[in-house]
């Protein structure tokens, strides 16, 4: 009678066993599908994207840094700052401003709500492994300012009253 | 001979509904009746007729398949579907399945019975489908391991609830008490049975 009962209970047992095993199967290959899937998006979004570290320096001690910033290829410095920042910009179009978008160049007035007033306004460096810091001697839109990969910029609120203004 | 020709009958009868109920359900991919008729042929007329209604059957269903036809999937398919109806057989025989024994247990076997038959089915056709795309075994489990599912748990339900019918159809039928051929009235066998004519 023991005996019986055990086979019953194995019955149902292997029923279950072969129903788990099943189920972990699908989600075996549901996560290696969907492995797959994510590591070739990533592919093409490595060879669409590159990497920077964006340093904002707010001036009064506090500097924040943005590093290993994933931006789209062909991202100029305003817009890497975009991504990390709340930016507000003037825009200046004509016919001068040759070597920006649509000849229009940006003015950054704000970075995360501090704004340029009479004697302080925001500048942009980028690093040179050589030279160090180097002020830029375009604007942050321009086709010169486009990022590369593994480079590094940054933003500080400076005054006008030393020229150059140091950098970070 | 007219146990012979009533075996042919129910075995063509058995197909013919065993088909009906593949293309009616051709929407619910993997939910078929067809495989517990296939046992239930093996289980009332003996192993040999079950067999042949599941080969027979896929030798139809599985040319004229509204999914595609292929020839490896095919013959692993006509092959294995044949273990449905050489189980029913062997449990007829057995008597491990009759009106005697309780409802309960009975449905609990035919449910477990349903679900490994149909295991061994899956695993025996995706090995089949494996070795014909030249897939890994692991995969073409894992991939089809939903269907598969669908297919064991819904034959476990369809053989659990037709176990009441289908234990009370030998006393029906007029045949005898654990399975085997059809009987007829020329057949020595006991009195007061009544054949299938």
């Amino acid at each position: 009678m023991m005996k019986g009962r055990w086979v019953w209970i194995s019955l149902g047992l292997a029923c279950w066993a072969i129903a788990a095993s099943l189920l972990a199967c699908y989600f075996w290959y549901s996560y290696e599908l969907y492995r797959g899937l994510y590591e070739r998006a990533m592919g093409q979004l490595e060879r669409l994207t590159v990497f920077v570290n964006i340093l904002i320096d707010y001036g009064n001690g506090t500097r924040t840094w943005f590093n290993n910033t994933r931006v789209s290829a062909g991202s100029t410095v305003f817009d890497a700052t975009c991504m990390v920042a709340e930016v507000e910009y003037m825009a200046y179009e004509g016919p001068d401003w040759v070597g920006y978008p649509n000849n229009t160049a940006y003015l950054v007035v704000s970075i995360n709500g501090l704004r340029n007033n009479q004697t302080h306004a925001w500048f942009w460096w980028f690093w040179d492994a050589r030279a160090g810091w180097v002020l830029a001697p375009y604007g942050s839109n321009h086709v010169n300012a486009t990022v590369v990969d593994g480079g590094t910029y940054a933003w500080a609120f400076r005054s006008f009253a030393t020229w150059p203004p140091p950098p970070p | 001979m007219r146990g012979r020709s009533q075996e042919a009958c129910a075995i063509a009868m058995m197909t013919a509904a065993c088909l009906a109920t593949n293309y009616a359900l051709i929407g619910l991919p993997n939910v078929k009746l067809m495989d517990f008729l296939v046992f239930a042929s093996g289980f009332l007329f003996g192993s040999w007729p079950g067999a042949l209604v599941g080969a027979l059957t896929w030798l139809i269903y599985g040319f004229l398949n509204p999914y595609g036809f292929s020839l490896p999937i095919y013959i692993a398919t006509a092959t294995s579907e044949t273990i449905y109806g050489i189980v029913g057989g062997l449990m007829g025989k057995s008597g491990a399945l009759s009106e005697e024994r309780s409802l309960a247990r009975s449905t609990y076997l035919m449910a477990a019975l349903g679900f490994l038959l149909t295991a061994t089915y899956d695993l025996i056709t995706n090995i089949a489908f494996s070795l014909a795309y030249g897939i890994p075994l692991a995969l073409a489990l894992a991939s089809g391991a939903v269907l598969a599912l669908i297919h064991e748990v819904s034959n476990a339900v369809i053989f659990a609830a037709c176990t009441p019918a289908l234990l009370k159809l030998p006393r029906l039928l007029g045949l005898p008490p654990h399975g085997g051929r059809a009987i007829s009235k020329g057949d020595d066998i006991d009195e007061g049975k009544v054949g299938l004519d």
